[in-house]
């Protein structure tokens, strides 16, 4: 029993506790608009989580992310307008995330059956979203609508309803704990996955592909759920996106907001989600304070994070620190 | 005679104009050691991919315990009972030994059982006074055998040995010989391929020769020994 709970008592799970704890109390002591910014912060934040489980399990390299996302939260916004009735949206999420775990499916389908691996899979993702992005920012013309929902083109779709649950329309308090719960059960599940035989797979597969289907694992199979997973994920992420700003644009597509995502995971931690989870939530954080002073500086101080962990601490900067902490601690118990 | 477990029949592999296998005959036999030998070069890793399914022929089929296994997937084949130790140690270096083990052995073992079938196949392979390390810092040797414990993982019927001896002392090959003698002994069909004559006299009943691709010799350990075109293609007169 005392084992049992010195094992519980490592870094990821206290700083667990703490961003647990800080969330649940945060709409204490800070104003609805503050508040709402969060809901932003955790959408993005499930995003690179979605990359975590991807690249960091799997070791498959995607590019597409911000292109899943948004294309996830193209059909939350459609299908929600369209609808017209509060009620369903919960059901357009649903169906946006079902669809684009399809899509993601069927397009890993034809690359990892097909042999595609590894750095193509990075250049095929990359031009889905450029293809994407370009697509939808030609959509302008009245003949472009979806379910008598018109795309918009460069200003992408606007007045992206609420979600409503049980009858009730989430506010602001509300859609912060919406989104505040939908993070910790990712959360939760990516890093519970683990040490399941699922996620030995994905350890597997990322270790090495040929060696791991001489010992009888279904390697692209396992790479088509994984992925497919991924892009749900990355859905489920747009749409929260979508619903917090009530738009979605194809600058949302863009190249720039793939790689934030993929900065942020590989500079944290790439295999750990709680790396993940801390650099996103911090960086998001710093940005927003930056942003509001009109500067492009957070990308420069990403840049000059991702180059500096690359060089010294490749396994990332968080998760890094985690396991020099559990030493730490497992020397004084 | 026994029942044959392995069999490739007229096994062909070309890589544009080159043939890395011709026409290669091969029967193994359920309980037997068989040794595959050859000169560098002579396409004995290339019958192994075959087997496996890490390459698939020119022309030529593959058997296992009588069934048609040539255009099934490598993955397939592992479950079906195909086991092989690759010559450059194929275990995942950045996890734990017992780690290591969990995942060659989670397909085939129910999660319940899997701590008990980890320790059964750490004192198989006589690794258990190892720990828990991460196996990059694990010696060649204990690599190898690890390997080993993780392709018995499988229950296998026939194990494929790649050069199980390749950077050894001669300690350890010893240690090895015994090892793959043990196996042998509990009723497990091992085809290997040494370039070691004798780690090769020390273990296999029945010896397949082969070079430049193509069957050369096959016989028992003696006839193979005393043969001299095989003697002279090893000291490379041929």
């Amino acid at each position: 029993m005392k084992d049992k709970s010195k094992a519980l008592l490592t870094s990821e799970n206290i700083i667990f506790v703490v961003l647990l704890l800080l969330g649940l109390v945060l709409p204490t002591f800070t104003n609805a608009y503050r508040l709402s910014q969060y809901s932003y912060y955790y959408s993005m934040t499930i995003l690179a989580l979605s990359i975590t489980l991807v690249w960091g399990y799997a070791g498959i390299f995607s590019f597409g992310q911000a292109a899943f996302m948004g294309l996830g939260a193209y059909i939350y916004g459609i299908l929600s307008i369209a609808a017209g009735r509060d009620g369903f949206n919960i059901f357009a999420l649903l169906i946006a995330v079902v669809i684009m775990m399809a899509l993601g499916a069927a397009l890993a389908y034809f690359m990892f059956y097909g042999g595609v691996n590894d750095v193509f899979v990075g250049l095929i993702t990359m031009c889905f979203g450029i293809a994407l992005q370009t697509f939808m920012g030609q959509t302008a013309g009245e003949e472009w609508q979806v379910l008598g929902v018109r795309l918009g083109g460069y200003n992408g779709l606007t007045g992206i309803p609420k979600i409503s649950l049980f009858g009730f329309k989430l506010g602001d308090v509300a859609f912060y704990f919406f989104t505040f719960i939908i993070l910790i059960l990712v959360y939760a599940a990516i890093r519970y996955s683990k040490i399941t035989n699922a996620g030995y797979s994905l350890t597997a597969i990322r270790e090495n592909r040929s060696r791991s289907e001489l010992f009888g694992f279904d390697v692209p199979k396992i790479q088509v759920i994984v992925f497919a997973i991924s892009t749900g994920l990355a859905a489920l992420a747009g749409v929260l996106y979508s619903v917090w700003g009530s738009y979605i644009a194809p600058d949302n597509l863009s190249m720039t907001q793939s790689t934030i995502p993929v900065v942020i995971v590989a500079s944290g931690g790439r295999k750990n989600p709680t790396a993940t989870v801390l650099f996103a939530i911090l960086y998001y954080f710093l940005s927003g304070k930056l942003a509001a002073s009109g500067s492009s500086l957070n990308y420069i101080i990403l840049g000059a994070i991702l180059i500096v962990v690359l060089l010294f601490i490749p396994e990332g900067l968080f998760s890094t620190l985690f396991s020099k902490m559990d030493k730490y601690i497992l020397r004084r118990a | 005679m026994e029942k044959k477990i392995l069999e490739l029949k007229k096994i062909t592999k070309q890589f544009g104009g080159i043939k890395a296998a011709t026409d290669v005959d091969l029967v193994v036999r359920e309980g037997e050691i068989h040794g595959l030998i050859g000169p560098n070069g002579a396409g004995k890793t290339t019958i192994f991919k075959l087997i496996t399914g890490l390459y698939s022929p020119t022309y030529g089929r593959v058997y296992l315990g009588g069934k048609d296994i040539t255009r099934l997937p490598a993955h397939k084949r592992a479950q079906m009972g195909l086991s092989i130790k690759m010559q450059i140690p194929g275990v995942y270096e950045d996890l734990t030994l017992r780690e290591n083990i969990r995942i060659a052995a989670q397909l085939y073992t129910g999660k319940k059982e899997l701590e008990a079938e980890i320790d059964r196949l750490i004192k198989l392979v006589k690794i258990d006074d190892l720990g828990n390390p991460k196996v990059r810092n694990l010696s060649h040797g204990q690599q190898q055998w690890l390997e080993i414990a993780m392709s018995l993982a499988s229950h296998p019927k026939v194990l494929l040995l790649d050069e199980p001896a390749a950077g050894m002392g001669p300690e350890e090959t010893t240690f090895t010989a015994e090892l793959v003698k043990d196996l042998n002994k509990q009723g497990l069909t091992i085809v290997f391929i040494e370039h070691d004559m004798d780690f090769v006299s020390l273990l296999a009943q029945n010896v397949t020769v082969l070079h430049y691709g193509k069957i050369f010799a096959e016989g028992d350990m003696e006839e193979i020994k005393n043969n001299k075109e095989v003697q002279k293609i090893y000291l490379g007169a041929v």
